[in-house]
């Protein structure tokens, strides 16, 4: 776990993923590029919009008998609403996501070492397309031109406020398997990346550490 | 911040743009449309201050029976009623209420309620598989097409996490399997599966005991609700068919062990020419016993009739019992092919006769040409009649039971466009 002071405040900045890149300071809001030898200072990330999700950094649970930590937050915008993505560094050190939308919660896993080849073009995408991933059949169902609102925490990739991603919705013929796509706008070639997983009940992941709510 | 716990999260207020009046968003974030409860404008919520989008020009008012802001206990749930929209099947303008539940830790449900009935329903993922064109099936469950058509918005105020407004209108298709209900709403491409299951009204007055006076009062059957005559039906068959058997076994035995015991035989011809003659019979003995005796009146006859006024006369007591006793027999051919109708024999029991010397006194009537009637009298042999009986009471609990197990699916399926029991092309009832 390297830890470093911030180059703008001083305050101790800790990496509890090896895979981070980026972070936020806790005190001083400052956005940090994890460099060779020490951070890089960014500029401030402006405050995320407010929301009742019940999850915060900090909170933990338990996926398929492995303890995992929230470490960092993603906040999505588009169209019709917004959603979250919290990355969580799972006990054995492999990294994870739980993404968050309309009270739903999906647990997936960056898919690595997938063949370019396999994955479609950004202009060929359509809804109703059929693909074949990793030996399953999955059709597409969504597509939003979403921004990012920013970031809490720290994450394995850059994600500021403005920046552009088109998000693609995959559904296979087992129901509870979610997939997606995603295109970041800064992405050369039509890079995306590929996130494969299913939707979870937070009760489901003995979660601890949440938020707490008025009325509940 | 980071990990802030200490303080509880309230739901955010704001300012009505358009009215100025306090509202509220307890799933901020999750909140795409809010309509203000005090002008019932729709506010787009995914801007730091709601926007309005559109004002309420209908001049329509409902009012959820649950209102906003109650919090509820559900299936082990708690939660909290933030949206009410009224939405209404646009070709028969029955119109139903949607309650959206919402739990921080657990998500969105729906309550819905229809003339009364109540459902949960809650979104779903996995994909029902289509069985036939009326037919699907999910988790090894068959659901049955209960009605399809299109549903608008009548009413919305409170939260939602979609963009709706009055007069949105989407495809919907109902499939039922009591007490559990499939619906897809939507388009080829955009579709959505929910699932609601049938919540006894009980259930829901424990949950919102502040207003429980106004939940719980429906009328007719609820789609998915479940029929109280179904789930026993099996069992209730096999014992009643056990019961027959045993029933039918003992009948046997007690003929086998018990047979007819022929008292006496009479033959009596009606001399030529005549419809109508009075006989009396040569004397024989009834034995003391049982005290019921069987009279059977025989006459093999094609398209006529008898009738005989039977008088059973105690020679030494001067009792007599006094009965009637009719045959008639019709055959013929129509369109149809042959046909029949009655029968050749008729018989009856005559109870708590003693034991005695007696003769029979006939005043028989036909219109038959020379006919001959033949009577029996005996004891016994008539288990025929008790077997009967009883198989008749020991069917009317399970008949009485399908009846209404029948009744009650012909009501449910009353408000359905595709019953089982109508057939609408031709107006018939159909089974």
């Amino acid at each position: 776990m390297a830890h470093l002071n911030c180059p703008s405040c001083g305050a101790k900045v800790e990496f509890k993923s090896t895979v981070s890149l980026y972070t936020v300071c806790a005190y001083c809001r400052s956005y940090l590029f994890r460099g060779e030898e020490h951070f890089e200072n960014m500029g401030k990330m402006a405050d995320l919009p407010e929301d009742s999700s019940p999850l915060q950094i900090g909170a933990s649970g338990i996926y398929m008998n492995k303890s995992f930590t929230i470490v960092g937050k993603n906040k999505m915008k588009w169209e019709d609403g917004f959603w979250n993505e919290w990355y969580l560094n799972m006990q054995d050190g492999t990294p994870a996501w739980l993404a968050e939308a309309q009270g739903e919660f999906i647990l997936n896993f960056e898919q690595k070492g997938v063949s370019p080849s396999s994955l479609p073009r950004r202009s060929d995408i359509k809804i109703g397309q059929r693909l074949s991933l990793q030996n399953q059949t999955y059709t597409i169902v969504d597509i939003k031109n979403a921004e990012c609102c920013g970031s809490e925490g720290e994450l394995p990739f850059r994600a500021v406020p403005g920046e552009k991603r088109f998000s693609v919705d995959l559904r296979s013929t087992q129901g509870e398997v979610f997939s997606s796509l995603e295109f970041d706008e800064t992405a050369k070639n039509d890079e995306c990346r590929l996130y494969v997983g299913r939707y979870i009940s937070l009760r489901g992941l003995q979660m601890k550490f949440l938020r707490e709510f008025d009325g509940w | 911040m980071v990990g802030n716990s200490s303080k509880k999260v309230s739901p955010k207020v704001f300012n009505c743009p358009n009215c100025g009046g306090l509202l509220s968003i307890s799933a901020l974030g999750s909140t795409t449309t809010v309509s203000c409860q005090h002008c019932l404008s729709i506010l787009d919520a995914t801007h730091p201050l709601p926007k309005l989008i559109q004002k309420y020009t209908s001049n329509e008012s409902y009012k959820p029976d649950i209102p906003l802001g109650t919090f509820g206990v559900l299936r082990g749930v708690k939660w909290k009623v933030i949206g009410f929209m009224v939405r209404m099947d646009r070709a028969s303008s029955f119109a139903w209420n949607e309650y959206l539940l919402f739990n921080p830790y657990v998500g969105f449900v729906w309550l819905l309620q229809s003339e009364g009935h109540f459902s949960l329903a809650k979104s779903i993922r996995s994909l029902p598989e289509m069985t036939n064109d009326n037919q699907l099936i999910l988790s090894g469950q068959n659901y049955q097409l209960f009605n399809s058509g299109t549903a608008i918005v009548k009413y919305v105020v409170g939260e939602f996490y979609w963009r709706v407004k009055v007069n949105d209108a989407t495809e919907m298709t109902d499939y039922i399997s009591p007490p559990y209900m499939l619906s897809i709403e939507g388009t080829a491409s955009e579709f959505n599966w929910t699932l609601s299951e049938y919540l006894p009204a009980a259930e829901v007055q424990k949950a919102f005991p502040e207003q429980s006076n106004y939940l719980g009062y429906s009328i007719g059957v609820g789609a998915n609700q479940v029929n109280p005559f179904q789930n026993d039906r099996g069992t209730l068959f096999w014992t009643w068919f056990v019961c027959a058997l045993v029933m039918a076994a003992f009948g046997l035995y007690l003929n086998v062990t018990k047979p007819e015991k022929v008292i006496f035989l009479d033959k009596v011809g009606f001399p030529q020419g005549t419809k109508n003659i009075k006989v009396v019979s040569q004397p024989f003995e009834i034995p003391d016993g049982q005290g019921n005796v069987n009279f059977e009146l025989y006459a093999p006859l094609n398209n006529s009739w008898m009738y005989a006024g039977v008088d059973l006369i105690n020679e030494e007591t001067g009792d007599s019992f006094s009965f009637d006793e009719g045959v008639e027999y019709y055959s013929g051919y129509d369109s149809d092919g042959a046909w029949s109708e009655g029968s050749y024999s008729s018989d009856r029991v005559v109870s708590s006769v003693p034991g005695g010397r007696y003769h029979l006194e006939y005043d028989l009537q036909t219109d038959a040409v020379a006919p001959v009637a033949n009577v029996k009298v005996s004891r016994h042999g008539s288990m025929k009649m008790n077997f009967i009986l009883a198989l008749l009471l020991i069917s009317l609990y399970p008949l009485i039971r399908e009846i209404r197990r029948r009744s009650f699916e012909m009501k449910r399926w009353a408000n359905s466009d595709f019953s089982p029991y109508y057939s609408y092309a031709s107006g018939d009832e159909d089974d």
